[in-house]
């Protein structure tokens, strides 16, 4: 009878630490699943900010590359940032042709061109030494000098400065 | 006694399954609330296009002239004709130059009767915007993707 009761009361003891043991793996199943969640949480706010840093430092580039062809005294318009004016570009197209030390203007590049886009009209191509792999774009002004009465005056249109590397 | 304290168990065990059913569920419904619906970004292109727009010119006249104008109530009619056109010409260039594809435009330039957007049901979502400070107005350009 003894043996019995002391037997009996083993089992309970061995039911009852099996149930701490089992609150304690859920206790850490919880902690280890909200930890997870916060994880994911933060990863997912942290991808956002490396999309948008990552996207911010590709426009300054672009933009900066292509400050610097609108920046050239033989391309840009008077006292107008990002901005083409076109007779100047004309003008520039052709004497590329007949002197190579312009080209050194291009270093770096492949292709450089200005496309209208409205009122849209044929591309003017600048400059053309391939096609490249890495294209960079940006909106500028495309530019006339005109004459309006007894003043003179700048006509713009909307362009795309289009460069190859 | 011995199934009693075992089925006291068993309903602690519930019960404590319970909670942490509830604390997890309640962390998913907190993360999923905290998360943005929608994402307006500053974008440096949209501000150039912006200003390229606002730089091109009618009959000797300015975009920019011309919001100035209908700010102080003069002929808004034809500049909303001209900013369409313009906005419309380049929306498809926009989408390569901002590597998106996008579903339209809003644009908006205050003390003006001037809003105009290219079809409403597209409207939403996240977008790319540029403001520029006018005169008498500031103008804002809005692309959704």
């Amino acid at each position: 009878m003894k043996m019995t009761s002391s037997a009996c009361s083993k089992q309970q003891n061995k039911k009852k630490g099996q149930m701490k043991i089992q609150e304690m793996a859920f206790v850490l199943l919880a902690l280890v699943l909200l930890a997870v969640i916060a994880f994911v949480f933060f990863l997912r706010f942290s991808q956002q900010k490396i999309i948008e840093s990552a996207e911010n430092v590709k426009a300054q580039t672009t933009i900066s590359l292509l400050e610097r062809v609108t920046s050239l005294p033989e391309l840009e318009c008077h006292g107008k940032t990002l901005c083409i004016d076109s007779d100047k570009a004309g003008f520039f197209k052709e004497q590329l042709k007949t002197n190579k030390n312009l080209e050194l203007l291009f270093q770096g590049l492949t292709n450089v061109r200005i496309k209208p886009i409205y009122p849209s009209s044929n591309d003017i191509e600048i400059y053309n030494k391939g096609q490249g792999n890495v294209s960079y774009s940006t909106f500028i002004d495309l530019c006339k000098y005109v004459s309006s009465g007894t003043s003179f005056n700048y006509e713009c249109s909307m362009a795309m400065l289009i460069a190859r590397q | 006694m011995i199934k009693m304290n075992n089925k006291k168990g068993q309903e602690e065990m519930v019960g404590f399954v319970l909670i942490v059913i509830m604390l997890i569920a309640m962390g998913l419904v907190f993360m999923f609330m905290i998360r943005p619906k929608t994402i307006v970004t500053k974008d440096l292109q949209t501000e150039n296009l912006l200003n390229s727009m606002l730089e091109s010119t009618t009959e000797g006249k300015s975009v920019r002239g011309m919001i100035e104008d209908c700010a102080i109530n003069i002929d808004c009619g034809k500049t909303m004709i001209e900013i369409t056109a313009r906005l419309n010409a380049s929306l498809s260039s926009s989408g390569l130059v901002l590597n998106r594809t996008l579903n339209g435009y809003s644009f908006s330039a205050t003390n003006t009767p001037l809003n105009i957007s290219s079809g409403l049901s597209t409207l939403k979502g996240n977008s790319i915007t540029a403001l520029i400070p006018l005169q008498n107005s500031d103008v804002t350009l809005k692309f959704y993707y």
